[in-house]
């Protein structure tokens, strides 16, 4: 029998690993199940009086930036090897959180068990870890709803599945962070060290805190500090996520030894944006760049570093990207001063890391006293 | 990509994604590709709404941006006759460089690429261009568009027949290009429909009654609708100064021949548009074809005559189906070559001579339409 882990230890390591970066709060409470509430409709052949149940792994929460109110996360997690993660399963899981989903949304039980007052939106989580780092295809090449490339090749096309066959009522949204997506958050995790250690960024939270940025828009505006602002699910999963830090002092060891104090350094603002697009034409860096200009954040005295992170890279993503600098300067025919400002953003790829925090597939036996 | 692009803000995402014109598949895919599944009977608008408060990448606006701009309408074609001794062996090295001599920046319009192509007889010259709209919504402001000026060579004549989409800006390049053409042939002559000659009224309604009741074997049943415009109107998508006769009032075949017809033109209207149906002739149980000319005239009162055949409705045992169904290009192209020589005939006899017209209205049962009025 191969080694297990339980959901308490997992969460845990989710915790260090995962959570504690992205700002999200995990509650205490885990491995639980709640009863059914619409037992004939969730579960073939029973009847209401029958004992069903839907399993709550961990809930997950945090305050959304832009809606007023906190977002719990009803969270099935899943450990497997790569090759127990398939059609079959993915669609029996999604079916499974979207039906435990649409009962902790009436159940007292689940309220009050994860302390769910005020003003709150409760959705479902799908967290597929891969314990064995093996899982490298995408996740979503079982969903036929999903534009996949055409199939090619030897051997019969993948089984895929339709969104309409998981039957999600209308209104309930449930979020997937797959074995990839982890990795990314992994590799972020750790690039961010590296610019940290390496006197790019703020060494730590002492120096300048390192926030997720979320402009203010037309039709949305963050109600929190952008200390406060955790990492939604939403912007990990997106094109590109941006994080900034205020102007701040650093410490260099001084060239006459230790003896002597340390040398203090003014350092720049500065925003490192994530990319997670392929930078595959230039003309989706000028709509970066574009972007990054609305929302005001590439100026004199700022320091900009662009962190490609993605697996699917263009080769010529970092010549697309110069390209893109170079006639955007063009084109609004920018004075040498200002295309000084635009030529110091710094392009760089991110080594996609598989780091394997855990090793073991989740036990699910009952706990014994 | 020009000075004007622009990337959409969280409203502009939002009204984009409130209109049918996204597809609610599409609006899945876009969620999908962050890992969001949403229950399939939310509502458009809380899924617009939703989506509008990420953030977007140049992937979701290509993707938004292919949705509203899917549906492409079809253009008139304007024709002409080029009387010239050059050889299509002499046009290739003129068209080679004809981007120099043309304007390349009109308003709102940046023509990017020239090129050429030659199939047989004909040559085909392609312009490649981006169209803004700064009235649309911010998705559909960028039109890239490809547009062809066909040149095909007249079988033992010295003359070229000249096809192009009349829009405007074709109408300017084309018209560039055969000035550019005149430099190397100075005999070089050019046979349009222009409407401008027929300043009585009476002419004009002579000029549509004979142009569409006969086209070759194609026999006139129904007119649909006459549209005119007053010439004065700067916009030309702009209703008002508008005035518009449908079948519905009239009979159809007689629409033309109305009072209200010949009031408006002598207001000074100028017929803007002219639909009608016919059918074959020469085969019992033809299909209903649906044709139409448009003529425009530009600020200095030059007139652009233009047609485009709309399509057919099928007979299926004497009766018509309702739906237009597309025509095959070949008998697109017919229709095109019909309607400009008849048009070009017509023109040349009611200028050359004065004309005695009767208006009296009269009942034309030569042809019965099998479904009567359309309107």
């Amino acid at each position: 029998m191969s080694e297990t882990i339980r959901i308490a230890e997992l969460a845990n390591l989710i915790t260090q690993e995962i959570g504690d970066f992205l700002k999200w709060k995990i509650h205490p409470e885990n491995d639980l199940n709640f009863s059914c509430l619409m037992k004939p409709h969730h579960f073939d052949g029973a009847s209401e009086t029958d004992n069903k149940t839907h399993p709550t792994d961990l809930v997950i929460y945090y305050d959304d930036p832009y809606e007023n109110k906190k977002v719990y996360l009803n969270t099935d997690l899943k450990s497997y090897a790569s090759d127990s993660i398939g059609y079959a399963a993915v669609k029996d899981w999604l079916i499974s959180i979207a039906k435990g989903t649409v009962c902790s949304l009436a159940s007292t039980e689940w309220k009050q068990r994860y302390g769910i007052e005020g003003s709150y939106e409760i959705r479902g989580l799908l967290f597929v870890y891969n314990h064995d780092g093996n899982f490298d295809k995408p996740f979503y090449s079982f969903i036929h709803d999903y534009p996949n490339p055409p199939h090619i090749g030897a051997g019969r096309a993948p089984k895929r599945f339709h969104l309409k066959d998981l039957n999600v009522p209308a209104n309930i949204k449930l979020h997937i962070v797959e074995p990839l997506l982890i990795d990314n958050i992994l590799s972020i995790k750790h690039d961010l060290d590296i610019l940290r250690n390496g006197g790019k960024a703020p060494r730590s939270d002492d120096y300048s805190p390192i926030s997720f940025f979320y402009p203010n828009r037309q039709r949305f505006k963050s109600r929190i500090t952008p200390k406060e602002c955790p990492a939604t699910i939403e912007l990990i999963n997106g094109p590109f996520f941006i994080m900034n830090y205020d102007n701040y002092m650093d410490y260099k060891p001084h060239p006459n030894g230790p003896k002597n104090p340390p040398i203090e350094e003014h350092k720049n603002r500065g925003n490192i944006i994530y990319y997670r697009e392929s930078g595959g034409t230039v003309d989706e860096f000028i709509y970066l760049i574009e972007t990054l200009m609305m929302y005001e954040l590439i100026s004199e005295n700022c320091d900009t570093r662009i962190r490609h992170c993605t697996r699917d890279k263009a080769s010529t993503a970092k010549q697309n990207f110069l390209a893109a600098i170079k006639k955007y300067c063009v084109m609004w025919d920018y004075s040498q001063s200002m295309q000084s400002i635009f030529h110091r953003i710094e392009f760089e790829e991110v080594t996609i890391i598989q780091k394997v925090f855990c090793n073991q597939k989740i036990d699910r036996s009952p706990v014994q006293n | 990509m020009s000075k004007s692009y622009k990337i959409p803000n969280d409203y502009n995402i939002f009204s984009a994604l409130s209109t049918g014109k996204v597809s609610e598949s599409v609006i899945g895919t876009l969620f999908l590709k962050r890992g969001i599944i949403l229950g399939s009977g939310t509502s458009r608008e809380s899924k617009a709404d939703y989506f509008s408060s990420l953030m977007h990448g140049f992937n979701d606006f290509e993707i938004i941006s292919a949705q509203h701009s899917k549906v492409e309408r079809a253009e008139y074609t304007s024709s002409a006759n080029l009387n010239t001794k050059l050889e299509i062996t002499n046009l290739v090295p003129i068209i080679a460089n004809i981007k120099s001599s043309l304007e390349v920046s009109i308003t709102n319009i940046q023509l990017k690429n020239v090129s050429q192509n030659i199939i047989g007889d004909t040559l085909s010259i392609e312009f490649e261009y981006e169209k803004f709209h700064p009235e649309k919504q911010l998705f559909a402001q960028i039109e890239n568009k490809k547009s062809v000026l066909t040149f095909k060579k007249v079988k033992e004549m010295e003359q070229f027949y000249l096809e192009h989409p009349a829009t405007p800006e074709m109408i300017l390049w084309s018209e560039s290009v055969v000035n550019t053409l005149k430099i190397q042939d100075s005999d070089l002559k050019i046979d349009k429909i222009d409407l401008i000659g027929l300043t009585d009224p009476s002419w004009y309604w002579q000029f549509f009654d004979e142009l569409t009741s006969k086209l070759d074997k194609y026999h006139r049943t129904n007119v649909i609708e006459i549209l005119f415009k007053n010439p004065n109107s700067k916009n030309e998508d702009d209703d008002e100064d508008t005035y518009k006769l449908i079948s519905a009032s009239y009979r159809g075949n007689q629409l033309h021949m109305s009072n209200d017809f010949m009031e408006k033109l002598e207001e000074g209207y100028r017929l803007y548009r002219f639909n009608w149906d016919c059918l074959d002739s020469s085969i019992s149980s033809s299909d209903k074809y649906r044709l139409s000319i448009k003529v425009t005239y530009d600020e200095n009162g030059k007139s652009n005559f233009s047609f485009i055949s709309k399509g057919f409705f099928k007979n299926k045992d004497g009766k018509f189906a309702k739906t237009l169904n597309a025509l095959p290009n070949s008998l697109d192209l017919e229709f095109n070559k019909i309607v400009f020589n008849k048009g070009i005939e017509l023109l040349d006899s009611l200028t050359a001579k004065p004309l005695k017209v009767d208006l009296s209205i009269k009942d034309d049962d030569s042809i019965k339409d099998a479904t009567g009025s359309d309107g």
